[in-house]
């Protein structure tokens, strides 16, 4: 891309151009790299040329005619008198300029249709004199003048050029012109790249100077930020951008999180599981909260979304994603804003032809990975062990016959088949319900508009399916955007985004089944009925002891039907009146409509013939949400003199109405009808209506002095239907500056083009939790007596009208530097933030008659690093590479918590408990750590801690407060699910129409709970094994690893105790994306007649190196927003490796 | 223009204006009352006074305190199979409970919350200003309240021995100043209040209101706190009371006639709060009912079970398997209250093999999934075995032997190693009253516990009396202490 810029190794020639063409150079890079289609479709226009002994400007004329550009330069340039020979059919035009005007030493920049055509040699060889246009003219009259920039510097190599006329010259080094003139009221078009073009009419005077303002669209990338966007150049705050056309032009991004991994510091994406279709969680800068939730704010458009789903929109209507992660550029929301905003904005028609774009995507897709399991031989020699041992341990004979007899309990003896595994099925269940999966996505986009109006219109349509059999899914979105300038002071605009979209869900234990179902089943066995010890020849016995399949056959639940169908709507309707230059009013209103509806069929046969038959039951749930926001904003930009002023007033009126209903019949006679109606009876139907409302006025303040200094402050006053009647209110402040120092004189630099320093400082809050949470409520109870069935009336919470808002304050500084041309530019950032009064479960004692009491107590600390660095390697004008790395790390640390600060520990039921303590990082996991095995008895009784039931091969666990006792006091923190550090990089390399990129992406020192390993060595239900448990104890002579306990059907020790044991590394890295692409050449598109070819291959998720038995160290069990789930894997639905191949047609 | 441009704005922030009412921020739940609007009126309170019995439902659930405490620390059973990724059961059976015991964590915050609810209605019925239907109504309601606290109080004493007593609604600030009252002060409280609810209770009800607590309830659980404290004196007196109401008989079907039949009847679904119930636990079948758990969750732990007499197949949840200690215990010609009490197992429908895993059928109901059998909590005939505890009169253990046709105590055919009328008692309290949650309270009660399970090499000391208190409530408020368990 930079080779628009600069013939590359002239660069260093040209060193006496000023600062301000080096930076305008630079900043153009930006510009072209951010719009990438403009500057290069130009010069891959095809030119056919066949002239002989023509004057240079002739043939531009020819040029432009044939290629629409439109070429700028200064007679002084080009020169006079020169004659050019050329003849060539389709080439392309970037060539044809390089044999054009390179000999004459003349280079070229390009932006949008422009060449700009500059005479090195004239330019840096001192001054060079004007020299009019036409001599042969008569002239009346000389015009001299400057143009000079905002600053009054003089800017050399403007055009100017007389309006109607191809007369013109343009400015020397210092910015002076002089030109003849012989109209008598020309009108002069002063034009430079960056700048924006003024036209003046030039009356009776001889002497013009000029000021031409910053084209502060072309030069500088602007992002967004919370009502309204800002020259990122002007940013004091920590945000984070993602331009989606770079991301999504190359793969299938269903959902819109997938785009943003590894792309922004501080940001950790994760899928919670591989189901098409399901929202990815994302996390920025550490969890801030205990109860409520610690998911950002989307914000779509200006639209505060009520709920966190990244998956509403077609990724292909998105231009950018911009993630406010310090709290004084998410103050601005306030209330919400304490988890990080993410701002989605769609794309909008630009002016000129309707453009239509057509992306179709193909992809196959595979599981990540699989689980190692024990093989059948393995599994029976395990099941062998357990049973010894269990005999061994409950006084058995070792060398009693393997017959009920002599050992009584069938637990104590095994399947004769085990003792010739070479004979067993060998059934690998990962494979049974793992498929490949195709998938398409297909998206059509109309675009255009003129001088007052623009609009897109887009349809989209994704067709996966998924890799679990019987998973698939359906979206279909339609998105519609218009504005118009219905008067010069009057502009009116609306966008709508329908997306819906259906899921059929495989039942959600069916790959837990898969991995721990023992391979020693066949699929089906007697009577075509479900594998299992009935249907297995001499398993029958074992029927109650071996995993059966109404416990754990993979294909158990395959008849049920569960479903799930959304519907999302949002958008606006906005007026926007200037009422005085600078001064702009805007009101919006926002809607968002959400409706779910699930169903979930359990079937009454599942495959196991008809003693096995089920009641059947058949769940129905709809959700609604409506939400509306009224937005009004005022806001007023003025620059006078050195001074910069943007100030922004506004309020909103937020209104939120959710309704849920669930309805359930049970008793089916048959699987036929997947109806309520076809149920028996009425088991359930239940409704829930919460409303909320927001009512917030806020305000911001953005001054900057002389360009280089800069000042912003934020204030926000929010309230809130959730909240308590005596804390209803609540004000959010910020503040931050900046300061550009490399614009300073003492640091101007070759090496070093920006440095800019920021600080920030504010506060945000987060209200994310249920409605009504302050009021006490009396709950529903039942009882009956004789045949009647009575209500009854119980307190359900306490009223705590104090109930308020958690507070983050946080404090970043910052800096961007870019060095060498911007070719390596660095953004870092340190934070510390502070959240206070958290809303916590406060544990009270019980003898209030609760476990806990919701207030608002407790702080928790998060801090952390963020660095990312961009560099160009390699900027030739075929060959391009440029490198992105970003690194960051966040440490956080619970500060107080209740009533003495006594730890919370969570017992969720799946036997990890977590905990909460100060000093530690929230939700940390918490038991017994184990040590490994006790390799002989020696090792046992030298053990003070030894627990009564150890025995040789046991597991060892350590004595934390060294009292020589091992019990509860001994539970200690085993790990967390906050990584060390998360890192990505992508590389982007192009040759010539062909571009290649990858990115790898990783996450270290995270921890992950593997209920997989916990599970699967509880022998009682006859699980199979993971596969590290073939290197178990089995006898001293055969000691194993030494890590990994001896197997026993008798668990009396800790082995079904929460420990260290169930804890693996979560720590991997991937190729998380890797794209070829091949952009087709003007030439060959003009025979198509096309505006734009594209062809590519992606793979995703191909390569990932990882430590843990897990498919996706990723992935976990619980919704996307649930914080406290992170890490604690039960084998859900996993991540899938993807190939894709596609093409993106503009026409 | 310039006016064009005017009104268009007015009229917008009029617009936006429109919709910023500060009173829009009171909002209050549409599917649910609150606090603030209930206790209103009578059947309001009779409402909140109704869920105190099921909060006894809760304490007396299967896994609730009693039952821990009562069955499955005894002798009578303990866990063949069951599932779940902790120990916490197989901990309790095994005598090494630890502090972090999650059942018994759970089991304490019911007692708190069902005690909390108690006194929450007391609260709101001595301060409600409603004026009753009929005058002794109110006094009625209180009683009955008091009464199921009281009942709580008795277990949770006896399980946890010391424990923090609160008798009103305790805020969280007031909360960390209830620390451990002594066991004699708890029983000086719970006798006060039984005596008082004692006498605002009426001896029966009728219609829809019977299954509530009644003065005899209130006496027999009076005569067992004073029991427990060795008061035979006083125990007796209520004891007599109660049969001298002649309200009740062991002609639990009322045919006149005193027979096994009458055993047989208590533990039928259609058969609640019969003439030999003092207090039920009151449930009712079918879906969106009350429900009773009980049969499922103590039976065994496998797919391929099924209840006798019916072909469909579920897993119970394995707690509470009868020992085989207990079913020895039943005499040759006690099949009736054995085959009631122990079920030997099941055939696998698929294998046709019979499995030897035995259950308690004292819950059975052939609408299983959704069962409505009323569970005993005091009968008949436990009063008329305390009865010949306290008076030393075998005529009265004779009588419920006499029911299932079984010999008296003293009588020929009596068995010879049950040699002293307290042998004979604890023998029959054993055959009688097991799966109903007395086994262990009684065994400690009588001091007999640590010799009797030791004699079955169960690994019980005298400190295992009382489960620990719970870690977590320790955690909470430190100056709670911990019982000694080891």
């Amino acid at each position: 891309m930079r080779k628009n810029i600069q013939i590359p190794n002239r660069v260093w020639l040209t060193l006496k151009i000023s600062l301000q063409q080096m930076a305008l150079g630079i900043l153009l890079c930006g510009f072209c790299f951010a719009h990438k289609s403009s500057g290069q479709d130009i010069l891959y226009k095809t030119i056919s040329l066949d002239v002989e002994n023509a004057e240079l400007k002739e043939v531009l004329t020819l040029i432009e005619k044939q290629a629409d550009v439109h070429f700028l330069y200064s007679s002084s340039a080009i020169g006079n008198g020169h004659k050019v020979t050329m003849k060539v059919s389709n080439k392309k035009l970037e060539w044809v300029l390089d044999e054009l005007v390179r000999p004459l030493s003349i280079t070229y920049v390009v932006s949008e249709n422009r060449i700009l055509l500059k005479n090195q040699k004239k330019e840096t060889g001192g001054l060079s004199a004007p020299v009019d246009v036409d001599m042969a003219k008569t002239v009346d009259r000389i015009l001299t003048g400057k143009v000079s920039g905002e600053e009054g510097e003089g800017l050399p190599g403007v055009s100017i050029l007389v309006k109607g006329t191809q007369k013109g010259t343009t400015t020397d080094q210092d910015g002076n012109y002089r030109l003849s003139l012989d109209d008598d009221q020309p009108v002069l078009v002063f034009s430079f790249v960056g700048y924006l073009a003024r036209e003046i009419p030039v009356g009776n005077q001889t002497t013009l100077n000029v000021t031409l303002a910053t084209d502060t669209k072309a030069l500088s990338e602007v992002v967004v930020v919370g009502y309204g966007t800002q020259k990122k150049s002007d940013v004091t705050g920590a945000v984070g951008s993602v331009k989606m056309d770079q991301e999504i032009n190359s793969r299938p991004v269903v959902e819109i999180g997938q785009a943003l991994y590894g792309k922004i510091p501080g940001v950790q994406v994760l899928a919670s599981n591989g189901r098409p279709g399901t929202s990815s969680s994302i996390q920025i800068r550490g969890i801030n909260s205990v109860s409520a939730s610690s998911s950002p704010l989307i914000v779509v458009d200006g639209m505060p979304l009520p709920t966190y789903d990244m998956n509403i929109l077609n990724s292909t209507d998105v231009e950018s994603i911009e993630i406010l992660k310090d709290a004084s550029s998410a103050a601005i929301y306030g209330s919400r804003g304490a988890n990080g905003v993410i701002l989605i904005t769609t794309k909008s028609g630009k002016e000129g032809k309707t453009k239509f774009n057509l992306n179709y995507t193909y992809g196959a897709q595979k599981v990540i990975d699989k689980i190692d399991v024990m093989n059948s031989a393995q599994y029976a020699q395990a099941s062998i062990d357990a049973a010894q041992n269990g005999w061994i341990e409950s006084g058995g004979d070792p060398n009693a016959p393997n017959t009920i007899a002599a050992r009584k309990q069938y637990k104590y003896t095994w399947p004769t088949q085990f003792e010739t595994p070479g004979q067993l099925i060998d059934t690998d269940w990962q494979d049974v319900i793992f498929q490949a999966a195709p998938m398409q996505k297909i998206d059509l986009n109309a675009s255009g508009g003129n001088a007052k109006t623009n609009f897109t219109l887009s349809g989209g349509y994704v067709n996966q399916q998924g890799v679990v059999i019987s998973s698939a899914y359906q979206k279909y979105t339609f998105s519609v955007k218009a504005v118009t300038k219905v008067r010069d002071w009057l502009e009116v605009g609306g966008t709508l985004s329908l997306s819906y979209d259906k899921e059929n869900e495989p039942y959600n234990r069916i790959v837990e089944w898969a991995v721990q179902y023992p391979s020693v089943f066949p699929v089906f066995g007697t009577n075509g009925y479900l594998g299992g010890p009935a249907t297995t020849p001499g398993f029958e016995k074992y029927d109650a002891i071996l995993f059966r399949p109404k416990n754990g056959h993979p294909l158990y639940r395959i008849n049920d039907d569960i479903q799930h169908k959304r519907f999302n709507s949002l958008g606006n309707v906005h007026t926007a009146i200037d009422i005085l230059p600078g001064l702009r009013f805007r009101t919006a209103l926002n809607f968002y409509y959400r409706r779910v509806d699930d169903s979930d069929y359990f079937a009454v046969d599942p495959n196991m013939g008809p003693t096995y038959y089920n009641e059947g039951s058949m769940t129905v749930g709809q959700d609604r949400i409506l939400n509306y926001t009224s937005q009004n904003l005022l806001t007023y930009d003025k620059s006078f003199g050195n001074h910069t002023l943007s100030v922004l007033g506004g309020m909103e009126y937020n209104n939120n109405d959710f309704y849920s209903t669930t309805q359930q019949r049970r008793g089916y006679d048959n699987d036929l009808i997947h109806a309520l109606s076809a149920g028996r009876t009425v088991f359930q139907a239940t409704d829930e209506i919460n409303k909320s409302v927001l009512i917030s006025y806020f305000s911001r303040v953005n001054y900057n002095f002389k360009g280089k200094y800069l000042l912003s402050t934020s204030i926000r006053r929010d309230g809130s239907s959730r909240f308590g009647p005596n804390n209803k209110w609540g004000v959010f402040p910020s503040i931050s500056g900046g300061w550009i120092i490399s614009d300073e004189a003492f640091m101007k630099s070759r090496v070093i083009n920006n440095l800019k320093l920021r600080a920030s400082y504010g506060f945000t809050g987060n209200d994310r939790f249920a409605d009504y949470r302050w009021i006490g409520t009396m709950a529903q109870g039942r009882i009956s007596r004789g045949s009647g069935l009575s209500t009854t009336y119980y307190p359900g919470s306490i009223t705590n009208p104090d109930l308020e808002w958690e507070r983050t304050q946080q404090v970043n500084l910052g800096f961007d530097l870019g060095l060498l041309n911007n070719r390596i530019s660095l953004e870092a950032d340190y934070y510390i933030s502070k959240s206070d009064g958290l809303l916590l479960d406060v544990p009270v004692p019980t003898v209030t008659g609760f476990t806990s009491v919701f207030k608002n107590i407790g702080k928790l600390q998060n801090k952390g690093l963020e660095l990312n660095l961009t560099t160009y390697n390699l900027s030739g004008r075929r060959l391009s590479w440029s490198t992105q790395f970003n690194y960051s790390h966040n440490r956080n640390k619970l500060l107080a918590l209740g009533v003495g600060d006594a730890p919370m520990i969570y017992q969720p039921g799946f036997g990890m408990e977590s905990i909460n303590k100060i000093g530690e990082p929230i939700f940390s996991f918490f038991g017994f750590r184990y040590l490994g095995v006790y390799m002989n008895q020696a090792e046992i009784d030298s053990d003070a801690a030894r627990y009564k039931s150890a025995t040789p091969g046991d597991g060892r666990y350590a004595d934390i407060n060294g009292d020589g006792v091992l019990n509860a006091d001994d539970r200690t923190i085993i790990g967390n699910n906050s990584p060390d550090f998360i890192w990505g990089v992508t590389n982007n390399l192009k040759y010539g129409g062909f571009d290649f990129s990858f990115l790898v992406q990783g996450v270290q020192g995270n921890d992950v709970y593997d209920n997989n390993i916990h599970r699967s060595m509880l022998y009682h239900e006859g699980r199979n094994y993971y596969g590290e448990a073939v290197n178990r104890w089995r006898s001293e002579a055969e000691p194993g690893d030494g890590y990994h306990y001896k197997l026993t059907v008798n668990l009396d020790g800790y082995e079904k105790t929460a420990s260290s044991y169930w804890i693996v590394d979560g720590s991997y890295f991937r190729l998380k994306s890797i794209t070829a692409g091949y952009t087709f050449t003007p030439a060959i598109l003009s025979k198509l007649k096309l505006q734009s070819l594209r062809v590519y291959a992606n793979g995703l998720n191909l390569l990932t190196k990882k430590n843990s038995p897990l498919f996706d160290p990723e992935n976990f069990n619980g919704g996307v927003t649930q914080a406290a789930q992170r890490g604690v894997t039960h084998s859900p639905y996993p991540t899938a490796k993807v190939l894709s191949f596609g093409i993106n047609i503009g026409f | 223009m310039k006016t064009n441009r005017s009104y268009s704005l007015y009229f917008l922030i009029l617009l936006s204006l429109v919709s910023c009412n500060q009173d829009q921020l009171d909002l209050y739940p549409e599917t649910k009352l609150t606090q603030g609007n209930f206790y209103n009126n009578e059947s309001q309170l009779v409402q909140a006074v109704d869920d105190v019995y099921r909060q006894l439902n809760r304490v007396y659930d299967a896994r609730g305190i009693v039952d821990l405490y009562g069955e499955l620390y005894s002798d009578n059973t303990y866990i063949e199979f069951t599932g779940g990724s902790t120990t916490f059961e197989e901990d309790i059976i095994g005598y090494r409970i630890q502090t972090n015991n999650g059942r018994i964590q759970t089991a304490w915050e019911t007692c708190y919350n069902a005690l909390f609810i108690c006194n929450n209605i007391i609260e709101q019925l001595q301060k409600t200003e409603v004026t009753f239907s009929k005058p002794e109504m109110k006094n009625r309601l209180v009683a009955e309240a008091t009464f199921v606290r009281s009942l709580i109080l008795f277990n949770m004493v006896r399980v946890w021995g010391d424990i923090p007593m609160p008798l009103k609604v305790v805020t969280a600030g007031e909360s960390y100043d209830y620390i451990r009252e002594s066991e004699a002060i708890i029983y000086q409280q719970i006798i006060k209040d039984l005596t008082e609810s004692k006498k605002n209770l009426p001896a029966f009800y009728t219609g829809s209101d019977i299954g509530r607590a009644t003065k005899h309830a209130a006496a027999a659980v009076l005569a067992k706190v004073y029991l427990t404290q060795g008061d035979k004196a006083n125990a007796g007196k209520e004891l007599k009371e109660i049969i001298d109401s002649n309200l009740y008989s062991l002609d639990a079907n009322r045919d006149g006639k005193v027979n096994k039949d009458d055993y047989v009847f208590l533990f039928q679904p259609a058969t609640k709060n019969s003439k030999s119930s003092i207090l039920e636990l009151q449930f009712l079948a079918g879906q969106n009912a009350v429900n009773s758990t009980y049969q499922q969750i103590y039976t065994p732990y496998h797919w391929a079970f099924h209840l006798p007499g019916i072909n469909e197949t579920f897993r119970g949840e394995g707690m509470n398997t009868p020992t085989a200690d207990l079913i020895n215990e039943f005499e040759k010609a006690d099949s009736t209250r054995k085959n009631i009490t122990v079920y030997p197992g099941y055939v696998n429908l698929e294998t046709k093999q019979f499995i030897n895993y035995p259950f308690t059928m004292k819950f059975f109901d052939p609408n299983w999934r959704y069962a409505g059998q009323n569970v005993e909590i005091i009968r008949y005939a436990d009063i008329l075995l305390l009865y010949s505890e306290v008076t030393g009169d075998p005529t009265y253990l004779n009588q419920v032997r006499a029911r299932v046709g079984l010999p008296g105590y003293g009588e020929p055919g009596y068995p010879t190693q049950y040699s002293t009328l307290a042998r004979a008692i604890e023998h029959e309290r054993r055959m009688e009253l097991s799966f109903e949650f007395h086994r262990f309270f009684d065994l400690v009660r009588t001091g007999r516990a640590v010799e009797v399970l030791k004699s079955k090499g169960l690994a019980i000391t005298d400190k295992k009396l009382h489960f620990p208190i719970p870690q977590n409530a320790i955690d909470v408020n430190p100056k709670l202490t911990q019982n000694d368990y080891n």
